[in-house]
């Protein structure tokens, strides 16, 4: 129990943190396409021997990249593009599960999360990758607010917006493949956007909207694993409805 | 010609544009374009609308890339400017961005500070933007949200935006499309007095031809190509308008003599 706490406390602290930026890039729907490409990549590592979270990491990069591709380099909508990838990685996972015998019981723990499996290198791992990420958002704030507000002013200052593009969608993956176990693959993105968007209903300013998303994640994700684990639910649904209820409360006492 | 043969030719020049073109979705943008703009001058670029001069605009400060042709900034290539980025300030026609997003107007500046942190803040910073809005006239509006700030403001802050690192050249894209007639006549005027004051070199887009007269020292006329180039009294003449924008801009002539 301790364990999936510690990892209950990261999560919701990095979900928290990086759904910010999300929600300011309007990266909502992409966010959640790629962590169902997890579960494709998840059914790859499977088969090819390579454990889950690196599978899912690499996996999601792949899709994130083809995704960034199309939407650039073709026609299509980005919203189209996203679409399709989401399905397609979606079924393709499911299938490649379903066909491994004795992992179909996995793949509910996977699509939505299961704080009993959580083992001591998934706490290390997950601390690990959290602070990872953290110290770049963090020293790295100001050129990604300054990329969300808008790309030509960044760029004129001489920010690779580019670069930095990539390097957030790296985040990303890497956010995603550390939540997988406490909070599943169908209901990740929701951890993400949910704090950052019940924070923007009473934050004043980005500075106190960073904290507050902070503040519901993690209390989300603590209070979701300690409910979860006495009325034995899957601890992503329970997590996620807390955050729920958390937006509920904030929109009603949201600023006009 | 090189770029270093064109230096020698143009010494004061703080922009040079030799022979720029820009093709996008298989058409032409604009072509050929070149002109100079040395230090201390205010160089206006008008033309009618499609006519390539936002497109223009964001070729030279390497937001779009060119087809053709070179620009030069403080002497150097615009792909290459490195630490002469801070030497540039840029206020875009249109901000694009999400007005329901909380972030005040001192987080926005804040962002543009080196050496400023933005999640532990000390004073000395607040001071330094208090004083970029200052040069605006826009103190009050510190710590509103900027998605709530109206036309003006909005214009008033970008432009202090633009101003915080010190630029020596201003690049202003339409700064008052959009603003009321009141509001337009103290903006230029507030870009007038900073430019004295500062010894700033302006290029801007306008569509205001009286603002042209009155403050241009350079007039670029952009229809594709640069239809006409130099001082306003011999640029704006009823041919050269007609050219550029086509026959009714020529009763502006009449109008202003």
């Amino acid at each position: 129990m301790q364990r999936a706490l510690l990892v209950g406390l990261a999560i919701g602290f990095l979900c928290a943190t990086i759904g910010v930026y999300v929600t300011l890039r309007s990266m909502a729907f992409f966010s959640d396409a790629i962590a169902h490409a997890a579960l494709a990549g998840i059914a790859l590592g499977v088969i090819f021997g390579i454990a889950p979270v690196p599978a899912a990491v690499l996996f999601t990069l792949v899709i994130a990249v083809g995704i960034t591709y199309l939407t650039f380099h073709t026609e299509l909508s980005s919203d189209t593009v996203i679409g399709v990838f989401f399905s397609g990685s979606l079924a393709l996972g499911v299938l490649l599960i379903g066909m491994q015998e004795g992992y179909q019981t996995d793949l509910l723990s996977y699509l939505f999360g299961d704080i009993l499996a959580v083992t001591r290198l998934d706490v290390l791992l997950a601390l690990g990758l959290a602070a990872l990420v953290m110290t770049v958002l963090f020293m790295r704030s100001g050129v990604l607010v300054k990329i969300a507000f808008n790309r030509d002013l960044a760029a004129v200052e001489g920010v690779r917006v580019v670069t930095w593009d990539y390097i957030f969608m790296t985040l990303l993956a890497l956010t995603v493949a550390v939540s997988l176990k406490t909070v599943g693959i169908i209901l990740v993105s929701a951890l993400i956007i949910v704090p950052a968007a019940a924070a923007r209903n009473v934050a004043p300013n980005f500075r106190v909207l960073m904290l507050l998303s902070i503040l519901v994640g993690v209390v989300s994700a603590l209070s979701g694993l300690i409910v979860s684990y006495y009325l034995n639910t899957p601890s992503g649904p329970t997590i996620v409805l807390v955050s729920i209820g958390l937006f509920i409360l904030s929109f009603a006492g949201r600023r006009r | 010609m090189t770029v270093k043969d064109s230096e020698s030719l143009y010494p004061n020049a703080v922009l040079l544009v030799e022979d720029l073109s820009l093709v996008l979705g298989g058409q032409t943008l604009f072509e050929e374009v070149s002109f100079v703009v040395d230090e201390g001058e205010i160089a206006i670029i008008i033309g009618p609308n499609g006519a390539g001069k936002t497109m223009l605009i964001k070729t030279i400060l390497n937001l779009r890339q060119p087809a053709a042709g070179s620009v030069t900034i403080f002497g150097r290539d615009h792909r290459q400017l490195g630490d002469f980025h801070d030497r540039i300030g840029y206020m875009p026609q249109r901000l694009d961005f999400d007005r329901t997003f909380p972030i005040t107007v001192y987080e926005v500046l804040l962002l543009k500070l080196k050496d400023a942190g933005f999640w532990l803040r000390s004073a000395g910073p607040r001071e330094k933007v208090l004083s970029a809005l200052a040069k605006v006239r826009g103190e009050s509006l510190i710590d509103r949200r900027v998605g709530q700030l109206s036309g003006g403001e909005l214009q008033r802050i970008l432009l202090a935006y633009a101003l915080l690192t010190e630029p020596e050249l201003l690049v202003l894209d339409e700064p008052v499309a959009g603003v009321d007639v009141t509001g337009e006549e103290t903006f230029y005027e507030l870009i007038h007095n900073l430019q004295k004051n500062e010894q700033l070199t302006v290029l801007m887009v306008s569509h205001d031809l009286d603002v042209v007269y009155r403050y241009a020292d350079q007039v670029l006329c952009l229809n594709r190509r640069l239809l006409c180039r130099g001082a306003p009294r011999q640029v704006l003449r009823e041919d050269t308008l007609e050219q550029t924008y086509g026959s009714f801009a020529g009763a502006y002539h009449h109008n202003h003599h």
